[in-house]
């Protein structure tokens, strides 16, 4: 009877407080976000990144706070161009990413209202889109020497020269052309433009016959103005079912030296309504340049490590030229672990392709070259423009290309 | 040619909002989050009749102690159904079902007045829009002649006036999302596709057919006694008209280039009675005509009102819009009398709940923004009543009319006492009656339908009642109750578990008779207490307490008038009530005012 009495009790204990209480909710006590649920949306300036991000918490508030927490995590490690990029990089930058989540407002430049709203379990899911200060946080990244500025590696190679031309598309091309040199430039490239009337110099177009492979004019032409890299801009456009009209820009992106492909990307304008169609372009033109510009930035970053490539012609005669030949490919090989690209020529014109590291540009190459020259005769510079040089090598001063 | 029934107005409505840009989706709020966006809505005004007048038979009828005979009267009701008079009742429709929340354009010929949120605009459209001219035909025979009528000539116009528009619009955009750099750029770029294609799939062609309109009319005379015992003879006029309206709803497909009915719904006025005050001789024609007019120009808003509340049944028409804070009961919200918010509206409050939207209340419009345009920024207040709930929470508009059905069962008690020369009797005359019996009648409430904050969740009830005694004790036997009267009360929300208790106050009338010859008549004043539960918005619990004071007008026994004393009856009142909501508003409609017009007259000033 006891027991039974004691056993009801219990039970009646057990219904009770189970009926009593409310379930529980619990908060997230680590730094980091509860989710990682973020989107890019756009990036409204070189500096600024608008970013969808939910955030899951007991209360709205803490919902929030997460949310601008997920923000803060997709720009350092989401997305397909996170500032941290190596594991490496992740670690060091743990203690610096918590104090981050811990003061979002800093780097938060802009919230918008609640964009949605859903109740999972006890917990409450808010989406937001915000503006975040990606600029400050790569500051403060570079600072504490987690990551490496744009800065440091520009002074290491230097950041690239560019030359941007209109492929195809006619004006609107052209259009398309001064907008991206725009982006290039506040980005930090430097940007040779090409004037009307600009001609490939006649050593380039020589050269360039002789290699025998078929000519870019564009690609000689960026060879002649001495940029690192080129771009060249298509341009498409279409009009749509209901009076509006929309334009499509596609941006491939080339090592001079090399002539390797180091990105493409197209951007598309909305399909608008518009009085002039160059306002479609523009659109277009951003939406691409947004797109190629981290490709050209991650590239140029592996060439900082791994070596910038160089094009280098000798013009020699045909009684020295495999002595000339054996000595450069000699002395290039001695400066790069990578294997040298020799190109087409002939018994008296060589020219390679090296990937260089610690080599600014072309005249330090050449002085570089020279000093550890042991072949016929002694090295002249010809010209040296961007990543190309080419220079005079023979025992008796003559060469068998004439150089206008 | 100026008999044809010419189109009077073309009225277009356009959307404002964030899907201007290209790939909003990522800006863009999901369905947790959805906001109402204005809708383009072009109307005609041109409405069809099934007849070309409307005919009425009057009867003579008299209304006697012997009882009541009617017979044919020699005057025939003939109201012309020409331009004049469907425009007027146009002008009801739309009223009533394009509002506020809708921007519209009037058409001229080569130009278009805009109405939108933030002001009008006129635009020149350099061409000339035919006129609609609907006949007289059945339902088929109108819709078949309007969807001509849009697809041929109507559509092409439609492209030129949606270009015009389409700047204007712009500038609309939502301040927020003007923070985005693709709205900006938007701006600055022109418009898109994205934009012309959600404005002019949102664009909406309304056109109105009623159905065969039948009534009954009567002129009455009536018998009364005047005070110096003679007989006089009054005489009333009462009409029943219903009035149904078929609604053909398009809406235009940019893919195909035609106008598809998107809806079509029935809107019924219900039975709409109407009487006049009454005449001492034998009223004349016009009279009659005026009591007709009256009744019928009720009739058409009372089935406005009803599509109205049918609109707010489709998603596309209804208001969506997040809740954007929470201060204790109190909520508040964008949107207000723009989007043709009315006071004590009801709004459903909707959560996501583990991917499932679940209704987590109601909440109820108190005082309504006068959001006339973009730069006001006071919210619209609203008071949790039932349920919780969260900032962003959705709120979905309610369908209401604010009238119920009101069916109730109590029990009454009184005991007649009387005054005789001044001096109060301690005894009382009569024992206590105790009748159960029940009461039916309607109940409106008087903020929603006259919009107005003063008079937020005062409801006017009418009623007729009935009770039966069961008490034996008394020497006059049974008494059996039947009256009437009008109630008013003032309902005030407790928490948000949907209790509210109400003060309030019945005049009622009624008479009293048993089986002994007893016969009493008293005028009945009923200070009540309502306690009440509002399940919904639709279905409400009452229980009622009061006091029942009558002041006794007529007492005989064995046509004996007791009138020795001034007589009172007084006992306590108890009910137990259930109200329904009714879409159908019938004569009620004469209670409704307009949807505001506080920003026509601001804009006015």
């Amino acid at each position: 009877m006891k027991k039974m009495f004691v056993s009801l009790t219990i039970a009646v204990a057990v219904l009770f407080s189970s009926c009593g209480s409310a379930p529980v909710c619990n908060a997230n006590t680590q730094p980091t976000p509860a989710i990682y649920e973020a989107s890019f949306v756009e990036s409204s300036g070189t500096g600024e990144m608008m970013i969808k991000s939910s955030g899951i918490g007991c209360t709205m508030e803490e919902a929030t706070v997460e949310a601008k927490k997920t923000a803060i995590w997709f720009v350092l490690e989401g997305g397909d161009k996170p500032i941290l990029k190596s594991a490496a990089e992740k670690t060091k930058a743990v203690g610096l990413a918590q104090q981050m989540y811990a003061n979002t407002a800093k780097y938060i430049r802009f919230q918008s209202e609640v964009k949605a709203k859903a109740k999972q379990g006890t917990k409450t899911k808010l989406t937001y889109l915000f503006k975040v200060d990606v600029a400050m946080i790569k500051e403060e990244l570079v600072a504490s020497e987690i990551i490496t500025s744009e800065d440091e590696i520009g002074e290491k190679i230097g950041m690239p020269t560019i030359s941007v031309f209109a492929d195809k598309g006619g004006d609107y091309a052209k259009t398309a052309v001064t907008v991206m040199q725009e982006y290039f430039q506040d980005n930090s490239f430097e940007v040779y433009a090409a004037a009307q009337g600009d001609k490939v110099n006649s050593i380039v177009s020589k050269i360039s016959t002789l290699e025998g492979a078929e000519t870019d004019p564009m690609h000689d032409l960026a060879l002649s103005l001495g940029s690192d890299i080129y771009a060249k801009i298509n341009y498409s456009g279409g009009a749509g079912n209901m009076g509006t009209a929309k334009a499509s820009v596609t941006v491939e992106v080339f090592e001079t030296a090399s002539g390797k492909l180091l990105g493409s990307t197209t951007g598309y304008s909305a399909e608008r309504k518009v009085t002039d169609p160059n306002a479609l372009v523009q659109e277009a033109t951003n939406d691409a340049s947004a797109k190629i510009i981290s490709q050209i930035k991650k590239e140029w970053m592996e060439m900082a490590k791994k070596g910038k490539p160089f094009k280098v012609t000798v013009l020699s005669n045909s009684a020295d030229g495999a002595g000339v030949d054996e000595a450069v490919y000699g002395a290039l090989k001695k400066m790069s672990p990578r294997p040298i690209k020799r190109l087409a020529g002939g018994k008296s014109t060589f020219s390679y392709i090296a990937y260089l590291k610690d080599v600014p540009n072309a005249f330090e190459l050449f002085q570089s070259l020279k000093g550890t020259y042991n072949g016929p005769g002694k090295l002249e510079k010809v010209s040296d423009t961007g990543s190309f040089l080419v220079f005079k090598a023979s025992s008796t001063g003559s060469i068998e290309l004439t150089i206008e | 040619m100026k008999k044809l029934l010419i189109l009077l107005g073309i009225q277009l409505f356009f959307v404002s909002m964030l899907s201007a840009v290209s790939d909003d989706s990522m800006l863009k709020s999901d369905s947790t989050q959805k906001k109402y966006e204005r809708k383009a809505v072009m109307g005609l005004a041109d409405i069809g009749f099934m007849q070309n007048s409307i005919s009425i038979p009057m009867q003579y009828c008299e209304s006697s102690q012997s009882g009541y005979r009617c017979s044919p009267w020699s005057f025939t009701v003939n109201y012309p159904l020409e331009y004049s008079e469907k425009m007027e009742a146009a002008k009801t429709f739309y009223e009533w079902t394009i509002t506020n929340r809708f921007d519209k354009i009037v058409m001229q010929n080569g130009k278009a007045q805009m109405f939108t949120k933030n002001g009008e605009s006129t635009v020149e459209t350099g061409e000339y829009i035919p006129y609609f001219t609907s006949g007289t035909d059945s339902l088929d025979g109108f819709k078949s002649r309007l969807e001509d009528y849009l697809n041929s000539s109507v559509k092409n116009s439609l492209g030129v006036l949606l270009d015009a528009t389409i700047e204007q619009r712009y500038k609309e955009l939502p301040e927020t999302e003007q923070e985005t750099f693709m709205v900006t750029k938007a701006k600055e770029l022109g418009v898109s596709i994205e934009f012309i294609r959600t404005l002019v799939n949102s664009s909406y062609v309304f056109a109105a057919h009623v159905q065969y309109i039948k009534g009954d009319g009567k002129v009455i005379r009536k018998e009364r006694k005047s005070f110096d015992g003679r007989t006089v003879y009054f005489y009333d006029i009462e009409f029943d008209i219903p009035v149904n309206v078929t609604f053909l709803i398009y809406n235009y497909n940019p893919e195909s280039k035609q106008f598809v009915l998107h809806k079509k719904l029935v809107a019924m006025s219900g039975m709409v009675s109407g009487s006049t005050d009454s005449y001492l001789v034998i009223p004349t024609h016009n009279q009659v005509m005026a009591v007709f007019n009256d009744t019928f120009q009720t009739a058409v808003k009372a089935a406005a009102i009803n599509a109205n509340y049918q609109l707010k049944k489709d998603d596309n028409f209804a208001l969506f819009m997040p809740v954007k804070a929470v201060n204790g009961s109190k909520i508040e919200t964008d949107f207000g009398v723009m989007e043709d918010i009315r006071v004590d509206a009801p709004f459903t409050v909707m959560q996501s709940v583990d991917g499932k939207m679940k209704n987590m209340g109601y909440v109820r419009a108190r005082k309504v923004s006068e959001n006339c345009s973009d730069g006001y920024n006071k919210p619209t207040i609203m008071k949790i009543t039932n349920g919780k709930a969260e900032e962003a929470d959705l709120l979905r508009e309610y369908p209401w009319t604010g009238l119920f059905f009101n069916l109730g069962f109590g029990m009454n008690s009184s005991m007649v006492q009387g005054v005789e020369h001044n001096t109060v009797t301690t005894d009382s005359l009569l024992d206590m009656f105790l009748a159960p019996g029940l009461h039916l009648g309607g109940s409106v409430d008087l903020g929603y339908s006259t919009n107005s904050q003063a008079l937020s969740e005062f409801y006017l009830d009418f009623f007729i009642q009935g009770s039966v005694g069961i008490d034996d004790s008394s020497t006059v036997g049974r008494l059996a109750w039947f009256g009437g009267g009008l109630g008013l009360s003032k309902r005030l929300y407790a928490g948000g578990a949907g209790f509210y208790f109400a003060p309030a106050l019945n005049l009622a009338y009624e008479g009293g008779w048993t089986s002994e010859d007893f016969k009493i008549q008293q005028f009945i004043v009923n200070p009540q207490l309502h306690f009440g539960f509002s399940v919904n918005p639709s279905f409400d619990v009452v229980v009622k307490g009061g006091w029942n004071l009558g002041f006794i007008t007529s007492m005989k026994w064995n046509d004996i008038n007791v009138d020795k004393y001034n007589l009172l009856a007084m006992g306590l009142t108890a009910s137990l009530d259930f109200n329904f909501h009714l879409p159908i508003v019938g004569s009620t409609a004469k209670m409704y005012s307009k949807p505001s017009d506080v920003c026509a007259s601001k804009r006015k000033k």
